[in-house]
């Protein structure tokens, strides 16, 4: 029973941990900028439904959908009008400008957080905290089964979306060779805007979806992003069923070595994985990307 | 695009500094009495008068940031007191106490170059902080290695105050875990009497992958197990934890009669939030850290109610101050600046900065090895300022056996003990030792 309590821990986390990376993980693929402003991009969500949740009567899960969509304003706003001029003086395939710039921007959002709202840790007072399904001996956090069943939703509707839309060729062709798509008539700027406004808005989705369950304070946006990263390595830079599969793993892989050694111990397994991956699948598990 | 570029990542930069290494004053002074006092110290600074120099080193980001703060909230209220109502250092013709804040981050390796950055470049006079018990340990030997003056707030873990040489510039004027073992183990039997069919016979232990989550297993488990309580789980985990549910199943699974959770705020939300959810019924008895912030309370809500935990301070031990007057403007100036109650936090701020100015105001000099030894010689009864909020019987800097007697801290309030708290209706209440209308809620339902 301990074992498929566990099972069940690490699949609801492993969700949490997808869909924060998934954004990433498609920032990365269309644009090749590695957003180092992801996790602070989850604390301002956090924070704006923290303060939604205090101010408005609105179900913390609509207030979710409402920070989704000011993430998604926020991302569009943000590649089309500074990275986007960033961008087009790089010739590099991997811009390193870009990933100076957002790890910059990081720390202004943190520090900025800090000094206009103070370091408090608080977590919203919703009707779904501390909640939990009790069948039998297993028990399921209910904010933590919705935030699996919005991961696995957000994250199927992102690969339709890329799979079987017109714009979502569009994307995929920008990401395979943008010079080409160019010359096919396809909008790089405004594909690589739709693109970044897709990752800030599923970041978006996961902090409405977290406050039931996390507190929010100026550093919390570090918990989940260094995970997100080796999470987008381990399923592929760019793979949006990569990096399902890769949170689901790393969930596992935390919540087993916590059974069996420790948290600590599990944390280390998990950085242990991240090397083993970078060494002998460094285009990670279901990437396309011949690296 | 390059210009633009560079004044973005300049931007970035500047206020990354400004967060990490400058003057917390300037950043969230709030009251206008605050910028007062800061104005009025840069003036006498900048008039050729003397000043003190006290560099303080705190966790202001990062996950104990919140601790932090209101530690620094004592430290600067006291700056303050002393600086206006005093009139300044008086054996130092009115000096006025200036603090150069610095972040540490809750990180040892940046609490320990910020230590250096302040002796060496700030050229302060003494050092003080930095409430993380691994940043002591390594600002402890900077302090001896350049001598100058330390007085250790927080960090209750007893290897702060040891060495195997003579400790002569570091302080702690708080308590530390082994003095707080006696209050721990009184208190369960204290509990067990009162109704005996709660099971506190064995104990989950969980703490955090710190200096002061080690030193919290290294003394009150030991404690708890040399008293003859099974300890079923000992289980660390990582600060800023994602999740908790493994260990909270392990738990369930254990059969422990108690939980003794050792961790800061977010983790302490997220591990009570996860508890009520699995439906554990076991009592917990805290080991101090977040559940001892306002943040804890408002973040669990009812669930708050009733939690038992180690303590250096509460409201109820400022019954008993010498000038409750001031008690109360500290605590309006706390509530007004923070947003928080007066807590332990605050109080050893306070205790640790006001220490060390006595120390300055016996030894009549800036002296630091003048200092360190008026400090060693210190002995203050109830009636002194830096006793303001704390209850201890007085301030004598000596050594200390730890628990077990296995080794000795140097340079410790021989007068500190810990005590048992309950929160009780969102207050946090004294309930050990013993207190007339003591409010104990036991068993907790």
């Amino acid at each position: 029973m301990l074992y498929l309590q566990t099972f069940i821990d690490a699949l609801m986390i492993g969700g949490v941990y997808s869909v924060i990376a998934v954004g990433l993980s498609l920032i990365f693929g269309v644009m090749r900028v590695i957003n180092w402003s992801h996790g602070e991009s989850l604390m301002v969500s956090m924070l704006i439904a923290l303060y939604m949740n205090q101010y408005t009567p609105l179900d913390p899960y609509v207030i979710m959908l409402i920070v989704g969509a000011v993430m998604f304003v926020y991302g569009y706003v943000l590649q089309s009008v500074v990275i986007s001029r960033i961008l087009s003086r790089e010739t590099d395939r991997e811009p390193i400008s870009c990933l100076l710039f957002t790890a910059g921007l990081g720390m202004v959002m943190s520090y900025s957080v800090q000094i206009i709202f103070g370091s408090k840790q608080v977590m919203a007072q919703t009707k779904y905290n501390g909640r939990a399904l009790h069948m039998g001996d297993l028990v399921v956090s209910l904010p933590k089964l919705i935030a699996f069943i919005i991961a696995v939703v957000a994250v199927a509707a992102l690969w339709t979306f890329l799979q079987k839309s017109e714009y979502g060729r569009a994307i995929r062709a920008t990401s395979q060779n943008r010079s080409v798509a160019t010359l096919m008539g396809i909008s790089e700027k405004r594909v690589y805007s739709v693109s970044f406004a897709i990752g800030t808005m599923l970041v978006g989705l996961a902090g409405g979806m977290l406050i039931p369950y996390f507190s929010v304070y100026p550093t919390v946006g570090s918990v989940f992003s260094n995970k997100s990263f080796i999470i987008v390595v381990l399923g592929g830079k760019g793979s949006v069923p990569g990096a399902l599969l890769g949170g689901l793993i790393v969930g596992l892989i935390e919540k087993f070595g916590a059974l069996f050694f420790s948290e600590s111990v599990a944390q280390i397994i998990v950085f242990l994985m991240f090397i083993a991956i970078l060494l002998f699948k460094p285009t990670g598990l279901l990437s396309k990307d011949k690296g | 695009m390059k210009k633009f570029l560079a004044i973005i990542l300049t931007l970035a930069m500047a206020l990354s500094l400004v967060a990490c290494g400058g003057d917390k004053p300037e950043e969230s002074a709030k009251p206008e009495e605050s910028a007062k006092t800061e104005e009025s110290a840069k003036t006498e600074e900048s008039s050729g008068a003397d000043v003190y120099k006290i560099g303080v080193v705190l966790p202001m980001t990062g996950g104990s940031a919140r601790m932090g703060e209101l530690q620094y909230e004592g430290m600067k209220l006291f700056a303050e007191h002393y600086n206006e109502a005093i009139g300044g250092i008086q054996s130092l013709g009115g000096a006025k106490i200036e603090l150069v804040l610095a972040d540490s981050t809750g990180d040892p390796a940046t609490g320990a170059s910020e230590a250096e950055r302040l002796i060496n470049n700030e050229k302060v006079d003494a050092l003080a902080g930095p409430y993380n018990s691994s940043v002591g340990a390594v600002m402890q030997p900077i302090a001896e290695k350049y001598g100058v003056p330390f007085t250790v707030t927080n960090c209750t873990a007893d290897n702060v105050q040891m060495t195997e040489g003579e400790l002569k510039y570091t302080f702690r004027p708080n308590h530390s875990n082994s003095s707080n073992v006696g209050a721990i183990l009184d208190c369960l039997a204290f509990l067990q009497e009162k109704d005996s069919s709660v099971d506190l016979s064995s104990f989950a232990i969980i703490y955090e992958n710190t200096d002061w989550g080690n030193s919290c297993v290294d003394t009150y488990a030991a404690a708890l197990e040399a008293a003859g309580y099974e300890m079923k789980i000992c289980e660390s985990f990582e600060s800023g934890s994602a999740d908790f549910s493994t260990i909270v199943n392990k738990i369930k699974n254990s059969g422990a009669g108690f939980i003794m959770p050792c961790m800061y705020v977010s983790d302490a939300v997220l591990f009570m939030n996860q508890y009520t959810e699995y439906g554990l019924d076991n009592a917990l008895i805290w080991a101090g850290g977040g559940i001892l912030t306002d943040d804890f309370i408002t973040s669990v809500g009812d669930l708050a109610n009733n939690q038992i935990t180690l303590n250096g301070w509460c409201v109820d031990t400022m019954a008993e101050s010498n000038d409750p007057e001031l008690c109360d403007w500290l605590s309006e100036r706390c509530k007004e600046d923070t947003g928080s109650e007066l807590n332990e936090n605050v109080a050893n701020g306070w205790i640790g900065v006001a220490t060390l100015i006595q120390a300055v105001e016996d030894a009549g000099t800036k002296d630091k090895d003048a200092v360190a030894a008026a400090m060693k010689a210190l002995d203050l009864g109830r009636d002194s300022l830096a006793l303001l909020l704390h209850a201890y019987e007085g301030i004598k800097m000596g050594e200390k056996e730890t628990w077990d007697g296995s080794g000795v801290m140097q340079n410790q309030n021989i007068y500190s003990a810990g005590i048992m708290t309950q929160i009780v209706d969102g207050q946090i209440r004294q309930i050990y030792p013993d207190w007339s209308g003591n409010p104990l809620v036991w068993p907790v339902a």
